[in-house]
Parts: structure tokens; sequence; C-alpha cells
């Protein structure tokens, strides 16, 4: 009887590494392997399109060198970026979650590198629909990407912006509108994005530093970066680039 | 008899007065002049010593490097593959106008470095997958 009962444990327990053994080698495949995890991000992240890259190591084909993944269009925090990247070195993935519920989960990684890029047109449209959230009309801003500074263009009715603001101006600066130039740099820390004014021109006047700083400080942090669920990253470093603002983490 | 101080301390008060008001006239002629569309260009970059500039450049070639993979994950064969998106221009270096280095090793990593550090009084002046490594 007891023996028995080991042979029993020892099929059952072949029985299960076996199946185990069966989902490896089922996923393992690199293009499944891509196809699966595209699918499992699918389920969880609203994008145009996903787009998966697995390295194995040559020594040992099991082990994944580096992963990544590449999501087009992708909602995170207003803002809808270009296109978010994000890399893992070494990655080790829960294979049977994967198989069997279609979740993407990683159980370890020794690097992520995350990559976000916003174009002129995702950064005007975030503009258009903070303009459409508050209501306000005519208002006509237009940027340009100069490394290492975002030009910004502008011609704003005075009813348009906050009242306070419109009173502290309006101290300074005469007109039914605002129109002028903003030369501004971009900062990230813990996903909190701000802008920093290096110059600005408001109805021909050049704006002193110290008025400038008081704006600043209440307009700043102006948007906060979410993660997507499934990656879990902090943004600290923006770059303004030709035709790119790149975001890193 | 106090008619004389008193006259004195107006014609200072007067003229403190005079010349507070021409400063600030001045101060707003000078906001005013630096304002209106010629002057809608960003502010100048700071000069940068040689080894700044180089530094400076290695880091904006390698972020343009993780631009170019944030799209196309893999590195670009050359740096060339770089202009226009993701830098307006290839940059040299400073000292002998020779362009930087460029390694992609393997499918997840890459190096620009300079000709020469001995140039900069380094061993080592790159940068690696993003890191700028400076010895």
């Amino acid at each position: 009887m007891v023996n028995l009962l080991k042979i029993r444990s020892y099929f059952l327990l072949i029985l299960f590494f076996g199946e185990m053994s069966l989902y490896a080698f089922q996923v393992t495949n690199k293009e499944d392997l891509e196809k699966t995890i595209g699918k499992a991000i699918a389920r969880e992240i609203n994008c145009k399109e996903i787009k998966v890259k697995i390295n194995f190591d040559s020594n040992i084909p099991s082990k994944i060198n580096n992963l990544a993944v590449r999501m087009d269009g992708v909602n995170i925090g207003g803002i809808i970026a270009d296109y978010i990247t994000i890399q893992y070195n070494n990655p080790s993935l829960d294979y049977k979650n994967l198989k069997n519920q279609g979740k993407l989960k990683f159980l370890s990684y020794s690097d992520q590198k995350v990559n976000v890029l916003l174009s002129i047109n995702s950064l005007q449209n975030y503009l258009s629909l903070k303009e459409k959230e508050f209501g306000k009309k005519n208002v006509n801003i237009r940027l340009k990407f100069s490394p290492p500074f975002i030009e910004c263009f502008y011609d704003v009715p005075q009813k348009e912006i906050a009242s306070e603001t419109a009173q502290i101006i309006s101290k300074f600066i005469p007109g039914d509108k605002l129109e002028g130039y903003a030369a501004f740099t971009l900062h990230a820390k813990k996903s909190e994005l701000s802008a920093h004014s290096s110059k600005v021109i408001l109805n021909h006047f050049l704006i002193p530093g110290s008025i400038l700083s008081t704006f600043e400080n209440k307009f700043n942090p102006f948007e906060k970066i979410s993660a997507i669920n499934i990656f879990n990253f902090e943004i600290n470093n923006v770059v303004v680039q030709s035709k790119y603002v790149l975001l890193t983490n | 008899m106090n008619s004389k101080p008193k006259k004195r301390f107006y014609k200072y008060l007067l003229s403190a007065i005079g010349i507070i008001l021409i400063c600030v006239l001045g101060f707003i002629a000078y906001l005013y002049s630096q304002g209106g569309q010629k002057n809608y260009t960003p502010p100048k970059a700071e000069e940068k010593t040689n080894e700044g500039q180089v530094v400076s450049d290695l880091m904006d070639i390698s972020h343009a490097i993780e631009s170019y993979y944030a799209i196309n994950l893999s590195y670009p064969p050359s740096l060339k593959n770089l202009v226009p998106d993701f830098i307006g221009k290839l940059p040299t270096e400073p000292l002998t106008n020779s362009d930087y280095i460029y390694k992609a090793l393997a499918d997840t990593a890459f190096e620009v470095s300079v000709q020469n550090p001995q140039n900069y009084n380094l061993k080592e002046l790159r940068v690696r997958n993003g890191k700028l490594i400076k010895n």
C-alpha cells in the first residue's frame, strides 16, 4: 500500500514537471513568444500597435538576454506618446501565467530602460485637449523644437487666461490679448513634468526672470506621466531633439 | 534761517527721483527693445570648454541613438541614419574636427567615443549604453 502511494506520487511529480517543461518548450520559440507577449500586452494596454523583440542567449537557448517592447500611441496621463519602448535585460518571465492567463509578469530583470517619444503633433494635440477641457477659445499656440529648447509662439485673448494670472499681467502690460514668444526647457522628476522658461516676450516686452519665476512656481509641475500597469517606471530625464522629445527613466 | 537746508533737501530729493525715473524708463526701454518678433529666437547656448563640448556631443548622439532604437528596435547601422529625425547635424570633435566613433555592440548595446581621449588628457572618454565613461 505504501509502495503504491509512493509510485503514485512519483507519477504525479513526473507529470507535473513534464507539463512545466512542455510549457517552456511551447513558448520558448522566439516568434511564438513574441506574439504571446504582444497579445498579453494588448489585453492590458490600449494602443495602436505593439511590437515585441526578443534576443535569446547564444549559449543558453532558453535564456532571454534582452526583451524590448514598443507600443505606439499610448496615453500617458493626458499626453499620447508616439512611441514607448521598454527594454529589459536578463528578464525572467512567469511563463505559466503567460500561457494560462495570458498575462505578462516579470519575475525579475537586471536592468530596465524606458524611452518615450513625443512629437510636435503629440504635444499640439495635448494642448488642444487642454484648451477643450478648460473651455478656452481662440487660443493659438504653435510649438517648435529647437534643442535644447521648445519654442512657443502664442496669441491668446486675455479673457481666456485664469483671472488671477490676468490680474498680475494687466498690472504690467495693458491690452486685450497676449501675444508673444517663449523658449523653455522641460524637466522631469519622479514622472512629474515641469517647464522652465529661459526667455519670454509678451506684447513686445521681454519679461524679467523674477516675474517669470513667480508664474513658474504656480504652474509647475504641469503634468504627471502615468506608468502603464504592466510596466512600472518613473520618468526622470527629458531631452529635446529635432523631431521628438525623449523622456527616459 | 532754515530755508537753505530745506531747499537743498528738496533739490537732492528731486534729483534722486529723477535718477530713479530715468533708471525705470531705461529698464522699460531695454525690455521693449528686447521684445518684438525679430527677437523671437531661443537664448544663445553658453560657451563650453573643449572637453565640456565633447561630453555634450557624446550625450546628444547617445540620446539620438536611443530614440532611433525606440522606433526601430535596433541600433542604427551608422550615425548618418540619425540625421535629420533625431539630431539636426552630426557634431565633430571640437579639437580635431574629426567624426565621433560609433559601434553597435550586438543587438543590445552601443558605444560612442572620441578618436583619441589623450587629446583631452583622459584615458577613456566614451558613452556606453547611455552612460558616460570618463577617466
